[in-house]
């Protein structure tokens, strides 16, 4: 299995042993139980909140966006810019969002371990505790398990990507396929949503009756297994968004709208991401491939760049304008950075030595810069943040307390974020 | 030292390096003085860097704030102007022992200069810009004469004809539109859009028109860049050069190179004896400088070496300067030890188009 990586590289493929791993994981979920608090519980549910997780994957360069070093001895031939927040500058490549600092938090100050596409991604989507022998939940997946399931009859997780949609079941990790994501190919709906004029009623439930039976029958012949469980979770949540063909009637968006969050591909997906959010979605992840600049660096992040910043802009706006940032937060990050040091091709190549990751919304404080690199962007300054520093973070901000939350699997209880991390609390509202 | 090559027939396939001129960054462009007697050289850091061939004493010009881009000389005097990725150009009396920035235009393009070029009669600089535009300066104050309008996206190469009256501009979506200097709008356009890729998953156009020289008859124009371009990440492709028949527009030839070689072709210049070199940037793992015919497709001679962003013909039409990166060894990705953390760096080669010198007064074995 393959991802579309353009290094083609080993480092870029996913293991066989990887793949098994995320199927076992996926069909031992029996008998896991979250341990939310019932008040911790009480209170998430009362404050509805929702995420929205963008994922740039490759690899943004922070020096060419959050943390820029003009005239350093790796920092490039761009500016750098003034924010919204006095002493705090941005790339000039992202002028939008840096007149939006005020309603950000930037961590500088990102040091993972994984320099590899293929474990890096995972690595950090699942906050990466060690050495526990199950695949880990996507952030996605933990919060469709950790918080309340929504009343609203949405997907609690939902994709948005370039190329195919589908069922990510294997998001869901040990936590079983009822927690993976819908995935909505380029944004549209799932293929078949709209049911032919052909097909009554009855004859369509006549067929739901038949699908039932047969998965009955797989599951009394001992084939209870993820594949059959994520047939069913797919295909009920493809129910659910029948009834909601609205979200996806994009003859209700105005030009302006439009206009305002960008035609390629990033701006059609944010606006479709904030409708979803608006509908109460409860966590929307949008995925960009493509950020893995190994050559020409400079020429294709002043192309790229501008392709999340004024989407980005748009959204918070939105968000802001409409109330929705109290309760949603928003995730801005890649798995790793690049390198200071220019390679022969004019590119940065993968360093998860000293990235930056930013967040806005629920939990977040806002206007606030956590950590700070070396003058020469190489190494971070004072403190050094894994991603079980910014999963206890993220948790915290939804709400849910890492340090007293486990989930429970098959009598094992398990953390929900690395032990031997914390918080950061300077970017926690 | 420079070899005493005097009376040495010209020679491409006997190219050899007679002077290799470091510098501690990657060199970005370059080009031999008027008088022969200097090469200069744009860096990735805010200097300009000035060699004297004879002794290879170095001396750097301070006045930049970002990586110089393109340089161009004035044909019969003193000046040299040098442009970057600010859009800032700069005139500077080249042969001063310490020149400093005899004018100064702080914008003028909005975003990078990309390149730039000086009219054969002396008196009009001339700039092309990421914003799309083609702009004419007066030489001798730097006001502005003319803007070019025409060209859709980011401008990258420049070339004048010998007639003196007209210009080749090469764009990123691979137009080059072809202008009367005494107009503000495109006379035609020639069609390279083979060196651009688009691809169905790309997040951005690549490649485009990178680099153009007319021959010294002005009948040919070549046009360098790459096509079947393979993403937006690494950005390789296969090398091309196109050869335009400059009275019809139409294409002539595609040249490619022999070696293994996987970026655009950055720097051209048509030899006296109507020969084409041609430098190559990598992308993925190689790159080469190689000779054509004009009427061949692939090259009669090539040399590997590393990467390359700019390529200069000397006025005794003897030597190639090549401007490019030199490889200290350390990068790639994942962690790093912080003591050997640098920058790589970067060098103009001095090519001999001829035998050396040694080589041509051995007697032959019988």
């Amino acid at each position: 299995m393959t991802h579309p990586y353009a290094c083609g590289s080993s480092e870029h493929a996913i293991s066989r042993r990887r793949m098994l791993g995320t199927l076992a994981g996926a069909a031992g979920s029996v008998g896991l139980a979250s341990m939310l608090s019932p008040a911790m519980a009480a209170e998430i549910k009362r404050q509805n909140k929702q995420v929205l997780f963008i994922w740039l994957d490759g690899g943004i360069s922070q020096l060419e966006s959050w943390d820029p070093k003009p005239k350093t001895e790796f920092g490039g031939p761009f500016r750098s810019i003034p924010t919204s927040v006095p002493g705090v500058h941005f790339s000039e490549l992202v002028p939008e969002t840096a007149a939006r600092m005020d309603k950000l938090a930037v961590i500088r100050t990102m040091h993972t371990e994984d320099p590899n596409h293929s474990t890096g991604v995972p690595k950090i989507q699942r906050g990466s505790p060690k050495n526990r022998g199950v695949d880990y939940p996507f952030l996605g997946s933990a919060l469709a398990k950790l918080l309340p399931w929504p009343t609203n009859d949405l997907p609690p997780y939902m994709h948005i990507k370039p190329g195919r949609g589908g069922f990510q079941y294997q998001d869901a990790g040990f936590l079983g396929a009822k927690y993976g994501a819908l995935a909505l190919g380029e944004g549209r709906p799932p293929i078949h949503l709209y049911r032919p004029d052909s097909i009554s009623d009855e004859v369509d439930e006549a067929r739901n009756d038949l699908r039932r039976f047969v998965n009955s029958q797989y599951r009394q012949q001992g084939r209870r297994d993820a594949a059959v469980d994520a047939y069913e979770y797919s295909f009920q949540m493809a129910e659910q968004l029948m009834r909601r063909k609205d979200l996806f009637d994009e003859t209700v968006l105005s030009p302006q709208e439009v206009e305002r969050y960008g035609a390629h591909p990033l701006g059609r997906h944010l606006l479709q991401a904030r409708r979803l959010l608006e509908a109460g979605v409860q966590f929307v992840k949008v995925t960009s491939y493509h950020w893995d600049m190994h050559g020409d660096n400079f020429n294709m992040h002043r192309a790229l760049v501008p392709q999340i910043d004024r989407p980005f802009s748009a959204i918070l706006d939105d968000l802001s304008d409409r109330g929705m940032l109290d309760h949603v937060l928003v995730v801005l990050m890649s798995e790793f950075g690049r390198t200071p040091k220019i390679n022969t091709r004019i590119g940065r190549d993968h360093y998860p030595n000293a990235w930056s990751v930013v967040l806005a919304g629920a939990g977040i404080k806002t206007g606030v810069v956590a950590g700070k690199t070396t003058a020469n962007g190489v190494a971070c300054d004072d403190s050094e943040y894994d991603a079980g520093h910014l999963y206890h973070t993220l948790f915290q901000a939804m709400g849910i307390d890492p340090l007293t939350t486990e989930y429970m699997n098959n009598a094992q209880p398990l953390p929900i974020a690395h032990e031997e991390c914390s918080s950061i609390n300077e970017v926690l509202a | 030292m420079i070899a005493d090559d005097a009376g040495l027939p010209l020679d491409a396939t006997k190219t050899w390096a007679t002077q290799t001129l470091e510098h501690d960054r990657p060199l970005l462009c370059c080009a031999f003085s008027p008088c022969g007697e200097y090469v200069v050289a744009g860096a990735q850091d805010e200097g300009v860097h000035r060699w004297q061939l004879e002794s290879g004493a170095k001396t750097s010009f301070a006045g930049h704030e970002s990586w110089v881009h393109s340089l161009a000389f004035h044909p019969k005097g003193k000046q040299l102007f040098t442009s970057d990725f600010h859009g800032a150009v700069h005139c500077w009396n080249y042969a001063d022992a310490n020149p400093r920035p005899v004018w100064s235009i702080p914008a003028a393009h909005d975003g990078w200069v990309v390149a730039t070029a000086v009219t054969r009669d002396g008196k009009h600089l001339i700039t092309a810009g990421n914003d799309t535009r083609v702009r004419l300066w007066e030489t001798a104050t730097g006001k502005p004469v003319a803007d070019l309008v025409g060209h859709e996206t980011e401008v990258y190469s420049l070339a004048l004809h010998p007639d003196g009256k007209t210009l080749a501009s090469g764009d990123l979506h691979g137009k080059i539109h072809v202008w009367n200097l005494s107009q503000t709008k495109p006379a035609r356009t020639l069609d390279a859009t083979v060196l651009m890729t688009r691809g169905e998953d790309f997040l951005a156009d690549v490649g485009g028109v990178r680099s153009l020289a007319f021959n010294a008859e002005g009948t040919l124009l070549a046009a360098g860049g790459m096509t079947d371009i393979k993403g937006n990440t690494f950005c390789p492709g296969t090398p091309a050069i196109l050869v335009f028949d400059w009275d019809t527009g139409k294409l002539q030839k595609t040249l490619r190179p022999q070696k293994k070689s996987d970026g655009p072709i950055k720097g051209l210049a048509f030899l006296a004896d109507g020969a084409l070199a041609g430098l190559g940037e990598h992308l993925n793992s190689a790159s080469s400088l190689e000779f054509w015919k004009p009427d061949g497709e692939t090259s009669f001679h090539a040399i590997g070496r590393n990467s390359g962003y700019s390529l200069h013909l000397h006025p005794d039409g003897r030597r190639l300067a090549a401007a490019g990166i030199v490889n200290n060894g350390r990068g790639g990705n994942g962690g790093v030890s912080l003591e050997e953390y640098v920058s790589h760096n970067g060098s103009v080669v001095i090519y001999a188009l001829h035998d050396k010198p040694a080589a041509a007064a051995k007697p032959k074995a019988s």
